[in-house]
């Protein structure tokens, strides 16, 4: 690295357009914080970029040539998306040997974090696998109640979100890990679980009446 | 009894498919019926997350590809195999595709088990679950998280049994089936 300006990269894992998913709200919350304290930053979007040639050299130039890889994604299936498991194994076969550091964001819509501990441990193998330092891990549950405006501004049921990111971002520019403070403020729930579940519940029966389908919704369509 | 092989090898490891042909054959001579579907083979779109398969067309994803049919296949069966190399601790990205496809399995609304909450199921039935991971060699990290994410992926589905084997590339074939044949075993699915 010929500059003395440390560079994050930060790979959404949403599949989703920009500006859409909690998964960028999070990640660009932290990249904001740490070009405020004088890092340079390049963001990709793994699903687009996997799309063409191009942009697989793209993102394996883009790992090369940085200092820190935060990766965040929602759980799918247990897991991380497709997408981003296709990424990590273009970036496996390349190997690393300059001990880049790699740290990871899982956010769920289950209420409880836990359920992120497998795609992390993922996360964490991977880094071990393709030469890169992990850097650590955040789980957030409730992702179907959070905001990327609400983590803007900072407060509301995001607060222990944005002192989760805070410490995060702090700790990444200091070289350091994910704080445990901020794995815990992360992993704390945003609501009470049952209003959580309750409004989820409420929710699907709305957006299937916008389709006209709310009575469809326990339909089988592969019944055998 | 009707089995679905979902095999998850890449294009530069074809080689490992010849581990799927012996699982498929020990299910043969167990009289199952075996449908084996090789993703790499398969085009499949990735999962948007949009939620459509339970909002817009409830049980089917909106998304017009072959996905439908290996989702449909899926819940059509007694017994569905995961069948992967071990990637990072969990499925390869072949293998992922699909499965990140086929969330319309369960129902969107929340139900408590163990005290965690998870999806309702939509069908009546599932499939037993089995996952074969493949490795060079033994790896006890790698070998825990692929254990584990089949656990989780038999509570979400709800499964009525599950298994999960680790095989090793340097493994006889011999050693393979038998792997294999204790592991139906365990999961109960020899006559």
């Amino acid at each position: 690295m010929s500059s003395e300006v440390k560079r994050v990269l930060f790979l959404v894992g949403s599949p989703k357009a920009p500006g859409k998913s909690v998964s960028e709200a999070l990640g660009v919350y932290v990249i904001d914080k740490m070009k405020a304290l004088g890092w340079s930053s390049e963001t990709i979007f793994i699903r687009t970029t996997l799309q063409s040639d191009k942009g697989r050299t793209a993102l394996l130039e883009a790992v090369e040539d940085t200092d820190l890889i935060i990766l965040s994604f929602p759980l799918y299936v247990d897991s991380l998306p497709a997408p981003v498991i296709r990424a990590m194994e273009l970036i496996s076969e390349r190997h690393s040997e300059k001990n880049t550091r790699f740290a990871a964001i899982s956010n769920c819509g289950f209420p409880e974090a836990q359920h992120n501990n497998v795609a992390l441990a993922i996360c964490r193998c991977f880094a071990l696998a393709s030469g890169l330092e992990w850097a650590g891990g955040l789980a957030l549950g409730m992702g179907g109640a959070v905001s990327g405006q609400r983590l803007k501004d900072g407060g509301g049921r995001s607060r222990n979100i944005v002192k989760s990111l805070d410490l995060t971002a702090d700790a990444f520019v200091k070289n350091k890990t994910v704080p445990d403070d901020a794995i815990r403020l992360m992993a704390k729930p945003l609501i009470p679980k049952r209003m959580y579940t309750t409004m989820g519940n409420i929710g699907w029966q709305q957006q299937a009446k916008r389709y006209g389908v709310r009575k469809k919704l326990r339909d089988r369509p592969y019944q055998r | 009894m009707k089995a679905l092989l979902l095999n998850g090898v890449g294009k530069d490891t074809r080689h490992l498919d010849r581990i799927g042909e012996l699982i498929v054959q020990e299910l043969r001579s167990l009289q199952w019926e075996v449908e084996g579907l090789v993703l790499r083979d398969i085009e499949i779109a990735p999962c948007m997350g949009c939620f459509g398969c339970w909002v817009q067309t409830p049980g089917g994803c909106v998304i017009d590809d072959n996905a439908r049919e290996v989702t449909r296949k899926m819940i059509q069966s007694d017994l569905v195999l995961y069948f992967t190399p071990i990637t990072f601790g969990g499925y390869s990205s072949e293998l992922k595709k699909a499965l990140d496809r086929s969330i319309s399995l369960v129902s969107p609304f929340f139900t408590r088990i163990n005290g965690e909450v998870h999806h309702q199921k939509r069908y009546a039935y599932a499939p037993k679950l089995l996952g074969v991971g493949i490795l060079h060699q033994p790896y006890e990290e790698s070998e825990r998280i692929f254990k584990a994410l089949i656990s989780r992926n038999a509570i979400n589905l709800q499964n009525p049994a599950h298994a999960a084997r680790v095989v090793y590339e340097d493994q006889t074939e011999a050693e393979i089936q038998g792997a294999i044949r204790a592991t139906l075993d365990e999961l109960g699915v020899r006559p």
